[in-house]
This record gives structure tokens, sequence and C-alpha cells, in this order.
């Protein structure tokens, strides 16, 4: 197949894929997923392959996720939200045991287990952000929390990424040179590399975008070579011109490449996905999912409870961080690149979590369409015992009132 | 202007982080409102009723609509946060609001210093400074990062005052 056809192929594929996932109400990510499940070389109906092109859009798409996660992570906007994030956050972080305690369980050993930790732990900001948009949610007081914790879980999953990537780097000392001189490149960069870095965008058009895509590839790849975390450094330039004049403007002129890019990096990842060896991991990619959504459910009440939200805005926060998404396809990602975890247990850890990002962000997606309903059902079901008793106690009285009429 | 003689309610601003900033008024008749500001332009209205904290109402507002609506409730003081140029063109005459940031020509400059209206025409009616106005500034009034300057003048002279404000050049 010539590139450009399969291109072509590609983007009509992924276009249907996510159209027709819009129109069951679900994000696109869901079609995206299902399109390389369903017709990747693993499937029972494997008619494509993807070739270079294909993996080159996808780890472009990767590198862009990181790189606006961290154009839009401030510290500034991590201080306002003060004690609650931190708190909230923390308690958070219980899920991260989730993935790690099913990875020992299943005898994947404990590499495997810190990602499958990371996997379950990282709540999809971009599924969240857009719900609660189109929902029209963004004004109870559960969502300002909910948002404040995905910043909170940004900053932790690229702690996580950075530490997996040291760990899994092999570890002579040439590595750990590599690493502090990328570090220290970035020290430099913050400290002094601003106002260059402004003058040398103050650009208009495509020499603009150009400059930026190669500001990415080039700064995330050069990070690589020093055995530094490319993930992490495209976070880190991203985060670097988070106060920049220019924000605004590359996320005017960006995002829609970012978005293409990462429809592809969804896709080439579930390609990658052997469809039988995902239908065998099946019952525990759901099991996993569905412990997943209860835990979240539980620290997210205990997390709202010690931060001032009510009852029934607690319930909501554990509701509302429910879906899973772009960012554990990241981690997965980066885990099936690590030669030195086992192929099968690559494949498995593949195999689990498209099956379980497939279900919560169907689950997820179905909470937030009905959330007024679900959350009001669960307020009551989880009353507390002395709430429920003044609550029956009260309807007593209201019979007693109507027998007296 | 006329500023209403009670205090006006207080507004309290957040940021909503990767989705925008949220304001919230309480009402002297009970409940709340709040407005969410995405980027994009687009407003989303709540109303609260008293000690309930879900809505009982939204209004979703396309750019254009908010503005619309913006004129409805009455004219604004400050210029919309999303910093789209708000021109009030009467005839000939421009209206323009322009925010200075740490890298403006003039930040640090007094009004006599920028000598704005010898080299562009155009005139500084008032500096806004943290929500406060400081109509008709005198010469030796100083502009700092974060100022929004509102300046008149024809469309070609608030061009050049623009040029003159946002550019690095000296």
């Amino acid at each position: 197949m010539s590139p450009v056809l399969e291109l072509g192929a590609v983007a009509l594929g992924l276009y249907l894929a996510g159209w027709l996932a819009q129109r069951l109400g679900l994000a696109s990510i869901v079609g995206y997923i299902a399109l390389g499940l369903a017709f990747g070389p693993g499937s029972p109906l494997p008619i494509y392959t993807p070739s270079e092109t294909i993996h080159l859009f996808g780890d472009l798409g990767l590198l862009m996720l990181l790189f606006f996660m961290g154009l839009e992570f401030s510290p500034a906007r991590f201080s306002e939200g003060g004690r609650a994030i931190v708190v909230a956050g923390t308690i958070d972080l219980a899920n991260f045991a989730v993935g790690f305690a099913a990875g020992m369980l299943l005898g994947y050993g404990w590499l495997a287990g810190l990602f499958l930790g990371g996997i379950t732990y990282i709540s999809s900001s971009g599924v969240i952000a857009k719900l609660l948009t189109e929902k029209r949610l963004l004004a109870y007081p559960e969502a300002e929390r909910t948002l404040g914790v995905l910043v909170y879980e940004d900053l932790a999953m690229i702690a996580i990424l950075g530490g997996l990537g040291l760990l899994t780097a092999g570890g002579g000392w040439q590595d750990f040179v590599g690493v502090a001189v990328a570090l220290a490149a970035f020290g430099v960069l913050l400290r002094w590399g601003r106002r260059p870095l402004e003058r040398l965008l103050s650009r208009e058009g495509e020499t603009f975008v150009l400059l930026a895509i190669a500001l990415i590839a080039l700064g995330a790849m050069g990070a690589h070579r020093l055995g530094f975390p490319e993930a992490v450094a495209a976070f880190l330039l991203g985060m670097m011109l988070a106060e920049s004049r220019h924000k605004e403007r590359l996320e005017e002129t960006l995002i829609p490449w970012r978005d293409v890019a990462a429809a592809v990096f969804f896709l080439d990842f579930a390609l990658s996905v052997d469809l039988r060896a995902a239908l065998a991991v099946a019952p525990i990619a759901i099991s996993l999912a569905l412990v997943t959504a209860l835990v979240n459910l539980g620290s997210g009440y205990l997390a709202g409870r010690l931060t001032a939200l009510s009852h029934r805005a607690a319930i909501g926060h554990g509701l509302m961080l429910i879906p899973r998404g772009e960012f554990s396809l990241v981690i997965v990602g980066l885990a099936t690149s690590v030669s030195v975890l086992p192929g099968e247990v690559r494949a498995a850890l593949a195999g689990i979590t498209s099956v379980y990002v497939l279900t919560l962000v169907v689950v997820g997606s179905f909470v937030f369409v009905a959330y007024d309903r679900i959350n009001e059902r669960l307020a009551r079901w989880l009353l507390s015992p002395a709430a429920r008793r003044r609550l029956r106690e009260r309807e007593r009285q209201l019979e007693r009132l109507r027998l007296d009429a | 202007m006329n500023r209403p003689a009670s205090a006006a309610p207080q507004v309290k601003e957040s940021t909503l982080p990767g989705v925008g900033k949220k304001y919230v008024m309480a009402l002297e008749e009970g409940g709340h409102v709040a407005v969410i500001v995405k980027p994009d332009g687009e407003r989303q209205l709540y109303h609260f009723l008293q000690d309930q904290d879900r809505p009982s109402d939204v209004v979703t507002l396309a750019g254009t609509e908010a503005q619309q609506v913006a004129q409805l409730l009455g004219p604004t003081l400050v210029a919309p946060p999303d910093h789209e140029d708000l021109q009030i063109a009467l005839g000939q005459l421009d209206l323009e609001w322009i925010e200075l940031d740490a890298d403006s020509a003039l930040t640090g400059q007094t009004l006599l210093e920028s000598d704005l209206r010898r080299r562009t025409g155009a005139s500084v009616i008032a500096v806004l400074r943290g929500g406060e106005a400081i109509p008709n500034p005198p010469v030796e009034q100083r502009f700092e990062a974060g100022d929004t300057l509102v300046i008149i003048g024809t469309p070609a002279q608030c061009d050049a005052a623009r040029a003159r404000i946002e550019g690095d050049e000296t």
C-alpha cells in the first residue's frame, strides 16, 4: 500500500469510528480503540498492519499529549487550590495501589505492577473535562475538586513516568550522567531560556507551527538520547511555555494537530494488541475496572468529606473521577516498549489495558450522562446510619400526620 | 459612569484547571449564581437556589450571545477576561482595551515618558488595575505589567498605539 493511500484510509477509518462512537454518546477514544482491536494483525479480521508512517504519527501524538499536559499545568494553579487538592489528591493515590496489587496477584512482578498501578491510577483529564462541560456540571462544588485532583494526578504521573523510565533504563553510570545532563539542560532552559524562546516563537503562520513541532520532537528525542524519558521531556517543555504569551497561540494552532496525532496513537496502540489475548484477559480487565470504580468511589468520598464537600457532593466527586483514558494508554505504551519486561507480560498488560480503558470510558460516560440521578440514588443508598435514622423518623412523623388528618 | 450607591456584590473567582475560570456571586434574595468562562469564549451560567449545591438551571452562551446578554444587563466597566478587542465604533472613534505585560515597551514608564499621545495620536483615558479604575490618569502615572489601558482615537491612531504598546521595541 502506498503511504498516502494508507494515510487516507487511516484518516477515513478514524473518522468513521469516532463519528460512530459519538453517535452512541461515547467519547471518540472508544471508537479509535475498538477500530484498532477489530482490524489489527492479532484479530480474526487482520486486514491492516500499520507501517512506519503510522507509528511516526502515533509517536508524535504521544509526545504532543504530554506537551499539552505540561502547557496546561502551572504551579500557580496548583497552589491556588491549596490544602484541599493536596489532601484529596493524596487519598486518590489509593487507585495506584489497585493496579499494583493486581499486578502482584497476577504474578507479573513488581515492575509490571508499578506500570499497572499507573494505569489504574490516572483518570482521563480529556474525557472528564469534556463531559463536565457538555453535561453542564462545571459549577458543582465537586467539579472544582475533581479538576484540582486531576492536576495533582498529572504531577504524580510525571513523577511515576520519570521513575519508571529510570528503573527500566538498564542503569549504568553513563545513564545517570545522561539523565543528570538532561535535567541540568532543562534547569538552564527554565532559568535563562524563556526569553530567547519567546522571541524564537514570535512567528506567524506555518513557520510558528513548524518551529513548535521541531521544538517538541527535537527536545524529546534529545532527552531520549541522554537516557531521559522522552515523555517527561515533552511535559517539561510544555511546562516551560505554560506562562508564555504564546500559550494561547500554541493551543489554537497545535491542538488540532495533537488531537489528530493522538487519535493515531490510540489506534496504533490498539492495533498492536492481540485481540485473542485481550479477550483471554478480558475477565481480569473488567474485574479490575469494577474494582477501580469502587475504590475510586470510596477514595473520592473520603477525600470529598475531608475537604468540606457535602455527603452528596463527595459521592459525586468519586463518580466524576471514574473515566480512564489517554494517559493509561500512554503508560501502557511505555510498558510495551520496555525490554526488561517479559514478552508475555507486555502482551498481557496491553490486552488488559485496552479492555480496561474501554470499560471505564463507557461506564464513566454513562455516569456523566445520568449524573444527577445516579448521584442522588447513591447518596440516598449510602446515607450514614445516623442520617438514615433521621430520615426514617421524619417519614414516620409524616405518616402519623397523615393518619391524624 | 454612575456607580450604584450600595457596595457592589462580592464576586469570588477561582480557576478550573484545563477548563477556565469560575465566578460565584451570592444573591440578595438567597442562593447564588456561578459563571464559567472558557477560553473559547463560551460562558455557562448556573443558578443555585438557597441552600442547594446543585443548580436549578443552567444556560450555555456562545461568545457573541454572552456579549449580547452583557449589553442587556448593562455596560461593563472592565474588558472581558478573554481580551478580545472590544471596539466601540462611533463613526471614526475607537475605544480599545490594551493589556500591558512584562515585555511591553510602556511597562515601567509614566504616561509622560511614554509620549503616546504625541507619537500615535491616541490618548489614554483610563488605567484599569486589579479591578480598580484610574480615570484620566495624571502625566506622572506610572504603568505596571498587568494594567489595562483604555485608549481613545481613530482606528489608525489606536492601531499605532497598540503596535507601540504591545511591541518589545523601545
